[in-house]
């Protein structure tokens, strides 16, 4: 059973078509690479993924569950979670509370327990901080843990975002362009770093990013987009020597040897 | 040897927090024996702010939504509560026009489950409102909440065989007094502090920071905010059903947007965000408002005599609320709640200036 | 009903809805240029029928000096209120200017109260408003006709502002987009102080032209109006001139042939506007006209 099947997904803003039968189908265990040009499409098709757009044409299936027609709550509950282009992080409360709220969504007691402190919520609560406290520090965000989020550098924030997908336990994990921003140094070791947590909670991860050479150490396959069209399909190495991919990079990104 | 110190931290909260209690009953007991009636009007008048106040705090303050429609909810909670502990007979003296429908002509409930009913039935319509302005941003939400509080009182005003219309209701029976406006103070911020602080209320501030960070990290938007507003009316139904019983008259223009502007001022006034400054800032206002009335009628100042001012009351409070809009942005206390940490970080601090400064 | 009755109202609601349509204007113009709802704007329409009223009650002015009197403070008042209540805050996030905007409105009510007390207070009719003319059983107050014709005129006048001057495009391109208009070059206070001015000073015309109508003033006055006048210019598309005034003229004509047609439903009138409101937010936003 694949983890993410997405059968020709197609989206129309007005006139404009932004991505046109994008088809993918992803099992267990890969880490996958969107990428392409800007302005081709990927954030909106991680949106179409997530549940942010409902797709014009096209369905998408979740362990072969048509998650199509879920709201992004329902499906972030079956097992999706992603990161933002921009940081997208609770940025009033603390970095600890942004982890936590990850978590909510699997919280068992109800609303009343939760309220009057009972036993059984107390353990839960205690347990979700213990987590989420466990994610920091896989994160090394540990010794913030107290720290207004918005107050930490652009790095950190971008890790914390991590830290915080990972606490609703998906088993699919979609980043949105997580090197962004940063020096190739600091890319290198977020690659690392991805590897590392996929293999730590057992995730099957697709990525979108701009920069071709920092996908092409970690993606065993890799899709390019260009203007909504998948225009490649496969290994690093042969997508490295696609005229369509390089013709569609030129101007932008030449030398990526 | 960090989880021994939470834990000893966690008792030591919990036994303040007793102690914060205790120290109320005793105040509200030696009140009740010693005050004057006047004062204590004033005091049960600042429970009373204080349950309007919190639960405001909660749907505008903690969850982002902002709300105007407080009023309405208020006034349903009157209502519904003065219906059902009203004897027949009362009901009979008000209702001289347009009779009562049965079965309110007929029913009368201890004061206490009535109170609990107007509560409910505020949470039942605060849901019916806050559903449809599920997607429904800053301003337009606060334009349709307002719209919702203008229309129930509205129908209010003409429902006579329901609400007696524009004669409203008078001579209800007091049945509120200290005890009970500071009891339900005491439960509402029980009751909202504890929801803040647990996952769900995490959850209620995600939303007010990021909606669609939220909605994306499985925060169900719809379940959150009808939360947010069911718990808010609920006891705003509250509050507005012990206000009925204590000024003892009620009709559909006492629950208008005056009064939810003047709970937004204690909100804003407080900081959106801070139950402490809320609870705070609802006393003070109770007080003040007192206090300034003096202005609005004729005093002898230093032998001369000047004529009372209406309505200054209000136009200090407007005065003071632009104030604290233009800058004190995040409000009194910068949005933050006390905490036992902080306050001891400052005198720690000076401690630690001063032994620098010798 | 006769069909002379139907005139009747028909009159009124066109000369009731060109006042809401020069109340709505200053909503729409405010709100399509800061994204900001001036909730004191019913509060500034109240102001102008008091200045007037001073005008005329204190300095014995021809009525003609005192409107025009009035119509100059209330452009100035609507300028002052957006340097103190609403420039401070260009930068804050939004619920900042909306809590300044409920305060302000909040403010000037209560500042009326105080300073002119709460009781309603008749507002003077001068003999040239106070014409009837009796048409085959229809009767008309001048007023009901000066209305519609000051109103076209100064919305014509707009109009050209809007679309045929420098600063009018000024305006427009600010309400297009914000950030881009300001690296243009465009001076951006200017203009916004600009668009209070010219917002105030309609309402301030519809205000006086409102209060010959309806010759009761009191502080809270501005409220049903405010309201109305708001409503349209959400139903017109907020933002949109053009929707404003058709908006206006909508909820005019509504709000008289409801009453008319529904004689025993007049108490729930406002009420109606309040649905009619809340229905267009929650399912077409954009209104008639609307942009976004």
């Amino acid at each position: 059973m694949s983890v993410l099947k997405a059968d020709h997904l197609t989206i129309k803003f007005g006139g404009l078509t932004a991505v046109s039968n994008f088809c993918v189908t992803v099992e267990e265990g890969e880490l996958v690479g969107l990428i392409g040009p800007n302005g081709a499409g990927k954030t909106t098709t991680f949106n179409m993924l997530t549940g942010v757009y409902k797709p014009t044409n096209g369905k998408v299936y979740l362990y072969e569950q048509d998650i199509t027609k879920k709201r992004i709550d329902q499906i972030t509950a079956l097992g999706i979670g992603r990161t933002f282009q921009n940081v997208r992080l609770f940025s009033g409360l603390s970095v600890i509370e942004n982890v936590m709220v990850g978590s909510h969504l699997r919280l068992k007691s109800s609303f009343f327990q939760a309220v009057f402190h009972t036993p059984r919520y107390t353990k839960e609560d205690e347990q979700i901080r213990e987590e989420a406290k466990q994610l920091l520090s896989e994160v090394h965000l540990d010794k913030f843990e107290n720290k207004v989020a918005g107050s930490l550098p652009y790095g950190e924030q971008r890790r914390l975002e991590i830290a915080r997908a990972l606490a609703t336990k998906p088993k699919l994990l979609l980043l949105d362009e997580p090197a962004a921003g940063m020096n190739p140094q600091e890319s290198r070791d977020l690659m690392n770093f991805i590897q590392k947590i996929q293999n730590k909670f057992k995730l099957t991860i697709v990525l979108i990013e701009h920069d071709m050479k920092v996908v092409m150490g970690i993606c065993k396959r890799i899709l390019v987009l260009d203007y909504g069209v998948t225009i490649a399909e496969g290994k690093p190495i042969e997508i490295q020597h696609n005229p369509e991919v390089i013709k569609a990079y030129l101007g932008a990104e030449a030398n990526y040897a | 040897m960090k989880k021994v110190k939470k834990k000893e931290k966690d008792y030591f909260l919990f036994f303040l927090k007793i102690i914060a209690i205790l120290i109320v009953v005793i105040f509200v007991f030696i009140a009740q024996r010693n005050f004057d009636a006047y004062v204590i009007r004033i005091l049960t008048l600042c429970g009373i702010y204080v349950i309007l106040g919190v639960s405001l705090n909660l749907i505008n303050g903690f969850t982002g939504q902002f709300s105007l429609g407080h009023a309405g909810f208020m006034s349903i909670g009157a209502y519904v509560s003065a219906l059902l502990y009203m004897s027949p007979e009362l009901k009979e003296v008000n209702y001289f026009i347009t009779p009562l429908i049965w079965p309110f002509s007929v029913i009368q409930i201890p004061f206490f489950i009535s109170v609990i009913a107007g509560g409910i039935i505020a949470a039942l319509v605060g849901f019916l409102v806050g559903a449809p302005c599920l997607r429904l941003k800053g301003d337009y939400l606060a334009i349709v909440t307002f719209g919702f509080s203008e229309i129930i009182r509205i129908i209010f005003n003409n429902l006579q065989s329901i609400t007696n219309g524009p004669l409203g209701l008078k001579g209800l029976p007091s049945y509120t007094n200290l005890w009970w406006s500071w009891g339900a103070a005491i439960f509402t911020i029980y009751f909202i502090s504890n929801l803040i602080n647990s996952s769900y209320g995490r959850a209620l501030k995600s939303i007010r920071e990021d909606e669609a960070a939220a909605e994306a990290m499985g925060v169900n938007l719809f379940y959150h905010k009808g939360l947010a507003f069911v718990v808010g009316a609920f006891f705003a139904g509250i509050g507005g059903a012990l206000l009925g019983s204590l000024i003892m008259t009620i009709d559909p223009n006492t629950f208008s947007v005056v009064m939810t502007f003047q709970i937004i001022v204690i909100v804003i006034v407080g900081g959106l965000g801070s139950i402490t400054g809320t609870v705070i800032v609802a006393t003070i206002f109770a007080i003040l408002m007192e206090f300034l009335r003096v202005f609005e009628s004729p005093m002898n100042f230093f032998g001369t005599k000047l004529p009372g001012i209406p309505g200054m009351r209000m136009l200090i409070f407007s005065i003071i609320l632009m104030v604290v809009i233009l800058f004190f942005k995040r409000g009194l206390m910068g949005g933050k709640e006390f905490s036992l940490k902080q306050f001891i970080k400052i005198f720690s601090r000076e401690d630690r200036v001063a032994k620098e400064g010798s | 009903m006769s069909l002379n009755v139907f005139l009747q109202n028909l009159i009124n609601g066109i000369s009731l809805g060109c006042l809401f349509a020069l109340i709505a204007i200053g909503y729409t113009m405010v709100y399509g240029i800061l994204r900001l709802i001036n909730f004191a704007h019913g509060d500034i329409f109240m102001m102008a029928t008091f200045f007037a009223y001073y005008a005329i009650a204190l300095f014995s002015l021809p009525w003609g000096l005192a409107f025009f009197a009035a119509i100059i403070l209330t452009i100035l008042l609507g300028i002052t209120v957006d340097r103190i209540a609403y420039r401070p805050l260009r930068d804050a996030p939004r619920i900042s200017s909306l809590c300044s905007a409920i305060g302000m409105s909040f403010f000037l009510q209560n500042l009326a109260i105080v300073v002119f007390g709460g009781r309603p207070k008749p507002f003077f009719r001068p003999e040239f408003f106070d014409q009837t003319f009796v048409i085959s059983d229809i009767r008309i107050q001048s007023v009901s006709l000066i209305t519609p014709l000051v109103s076209i005129f100064f919305l014509l006048i707009l109009t050209y502002i809007i679309y045929r001057t420098k600063t009018g495009l000024a305006m427009r391109a600010i309400s297009k987009d914000f950030d881009t208009a300001k690296l243009m070059g465009i001076n951006l206070n200017q203009t916004i102080a600009l668009t209070f001015a010219i917002g105030s000073g309609l309402a301030a015309i519809g205000a006086i032209l409102w209060a010959l109508r309806y010759p009761q003033i009191f502080p809270f006055m501005g409220m049903f109006p405010g309201w109305r006048a708001f409503t349209a210019a959400i139903i017109g598309g907020i933002g949109s001139i053009r929707g404003a005034m058709l908006g206006g003229f909508l909820i005019g004509l509504m709000t008289i042939m409801i009453v008319a047609f529904f004689p025993e439903q007049a108490g729930y009138k406002d009420a109606f506007v309040f649905v009619l409101l809340i229905f267009v937010l929650l399912y077409k936003p954009e209104g008639i006209f609307g942009e976004e």
